[in-house]
């Protein structure tokens, strides 16, 4: 299935946010969305997602437009992690991730096999079997993100959008998850998360999106991206590739 | 099924407080036997009593405080704060207020279905405009002056009418009925609140699922698929039923709306969803024994349950916010 973005165009008052983004994500890549701070790419995967309406331009799944489809049906196959992480209430992290199978549910109708296996599977991909019993209240800003995750995970949809999936995860969990999305991808879901960390990017990632005020300034392989040259003229600072991305000296 | 015990436990709170509103009177604890004694020589008079009386109170008790529990559960749920409640947003001032309106220019008495319209229509206009004035997921502070803003101009408008009532006699009335009491009320109170009541409760009960969605924050929410206009109709249109007939009937009664589902969450798994029902019988075993232990401590005139329920609920109430002081 894949989700294509033609020509968006949203403004934040006078101001463009996103002016002439246009994006397709194909089943069985995983894309990172880079830039520096205010670039855009929160609005993107928002616009993306079909929570936000852009001024001009459409944003289609498998050529039906995003707001032509119902909610439920639109919520089965794009899953999508807000930034936003906040719990209302202390509930049960398993409860949370549960929450996933949203979209497959009615009223009154208990989770079926199907449901537990996601909900399962989900857990296990962002390490959260050990926090199923805790309420969310109770855990860790890592934690809690992870939680948020296997719920977008339990989704199952065949697109995923990630704000900031790995942003407070530490180093062992931040691997661990970018190998879970990359392994979803492997499995033909088209992905896209948005980060900050450019050895991550090229590590896990196939496809490099990179915005500049609210443009795409880049959008190619790891390779073809993230050159110095490239870096300079969106971050305004010189990082070489080494091992991983610094300061270049 | 999680929670089973729970229900089981709030089932039989409910029976509990059912057959303490049947027998409590203020002159003692259990007098059933007088009733038995009553039978036995005068069977009609025991009846009277029973069905007349002591009945629908004990029906209005289940379903106002069942009410109260359910939409205060609605309004946590919906705007996200465990601070929200018919009392403290406005809902039960607006519907008291227009039930007064019904009063006082005797609509009630020509047709006795305006009272709960009335109520239901001011219900409806408080929790309206506290969801536009407060908007979704706004913080406590805003929630509560919006509250405190649509109670002030309630009730402002019923010291208007209490000003200009017709006679001493009316106002008086007026007050003794909006401090919130079950006495004296009848079958035909019960069966006008009752249709509003069970369908605004209905209307909640299918918006739970929303409910629990919006845990995640609004947009997470809609990403999973939750139709979130209609569960904010379902919530409004709900609570403002619910609340406005029992408000109409009883006049108002605070805090069980606050209580219930502040005390039975964390054995729900704070699910927003699961905690709707519960807070239903949780509402009416609230409002069962409030009522009962009301009759029994009255010294001389017997105590409003609007009263009692604000004594102990206000300081709850206070305590609720420094405990959210705490988390935040």
């Amino acid at each position: 299935m894949s989700l294509a973005a033609e020509n968006l165009r949203v403004m934040r008052g006078p101001r463009p946010v996103l002016d002439g983004v246009s994006l397709a994500l194909t089943p069985g890549a995983l894309t990172a969305i880079l830039g520096p701070n205010g670039a855009g790419k929160t609005t993107l995967v928002r616009a993306l997602a079909g929570v936000l309406t852009p001024q001009s331009g459409r944003v289609t799944l498998d050529g039906t437009a995003l707001a032509a489809i119902a909610p439920d049906a639109r919520a089965g196959r794009i899953a999508y992690l807000p930034q936003g992480r906040d719990a209302a209430w202390n509930m049960r992290a398993a409860d949370v991730v549960a929450l996933g199978r949203f979209h497959a549910q009615r009223l009154l109708r208990p989770l079926s096999d199907d449901d537990r296996r996601a909900i399962a599977r989900a857990m296990v991909e962002a390490d959260v079997v050990g926090l199923a019993e805790r309420g969310v209240k109770t855990l860790s800003g890592g934690e809690f993100a992870r939680v948020l995750l296997a719920r977008a995970l339990a989704v199952e949809a065949p697109v995923m959008l990630a704000d900031e999936p790995v942003a407070g995860l530490d180093p062992a969990h931040q691997l661990r998850v970018m190998a879970a999305l990359q392994a979803r991808a492997r499995e033909g879901v088209a992905a896209a998360i948005v980060m900050h960390d450019l050895t991550l990017a090229a590590q896990f990632c196939d496809r490099i999106v990179l915005l500049a005020d609210g443009r795409i300034a880049a959008d190619g392989t790891p390779d073809a991206v993230l050159t110095e040259e490239i870096l300079f003229g969106v971050y305004g600072v010189r990082l070489t590739r080494g091992a991983g991305f610094g300061p270049a000296v | 099924m999680r929670g089973a015990g729970v229900y089981l436990v709030l089932g039989l709170a409910v029976l509990v407080g059912a057959a303490l509103s049947l027998t409590v009177t203020r002159s003692g604890l259990p007098l059933m036997h007088d009733l038995w004694d009553l039978w036995d020589t005068d069977p009609e008079s025991a009846g009277l009593i029973l069905w007349q009386l002591r009945v629908p109170r004990m029906l209005l008790a289940i379903l106002i405080g069942g009410a109260l529990g359910i939409s205060g559960a609605a309004l946590q749920g919906l705007l996200r704060n465990p601070l929200a409640e018919p009392g403290i947003t406005g809902a039960s001032a607006g519907a008291a207020f227009c039930a007064i309106l019904a009063f006082y220019f005797g609509f009630a008495d020509d047709f006795p279905l305006a009272l709960p319209l009335a109520g239901i229509a001011g219900a409806l206009i408080a929790v309206t405009l506290l969801y536009v004035a407060a908007g979704r997921g706004a913080p406590t502070l805003t929630l509560i002056l919006a509250g405190v803003a649509i109670s002030a101009i309630a009730g402002a408008l019923s010291s208007l009418a209490l000003n200009l009532a017709p006679s001493p006699y009316a106002a008086i009335e007026i007050v003794f009925w909006s401090l919130g009491s079950l006495t004296d009320r009848s079958m035909t109170h019960v069966l006008l609140a009752a249709p509003f009541i069970v369908v605004g409760a209905a209307m909640i009960l299918t918006a739970g699922r929303g409910l629990d969605a919006l845990t995640l924050g609004e947009e997470a929410a809609e990403a999973m698929g939750a139709h979130l206009t209609r569960t904010r109709f379902l919530v409004v249109v709900g609570t403002g039923l619910a609340v406005g007939a029992s408000v109409s009937v009883s006049g108002v009664i605070g805090f069980i709306g606050l209580v219930a589902p502040h005390l039975l969450r964390p054995f729900l798994g704070h699910r927003p969803a699961a905690l709707l029902p519960a807070s239903f019988l949780g509402g009416a075993a609230l409002l069962l024994f409030a009522d009962a232990i009301a009759r029994y401590l009255s010294p001389g005139p017997e105590l409003k349950i609007g009263v009692v329920t604000a004594l102990v609920g206000a300081p709850f109430f206070l305590w609720a916010v420094f405990a959210s002081r705490r988390d935040a």
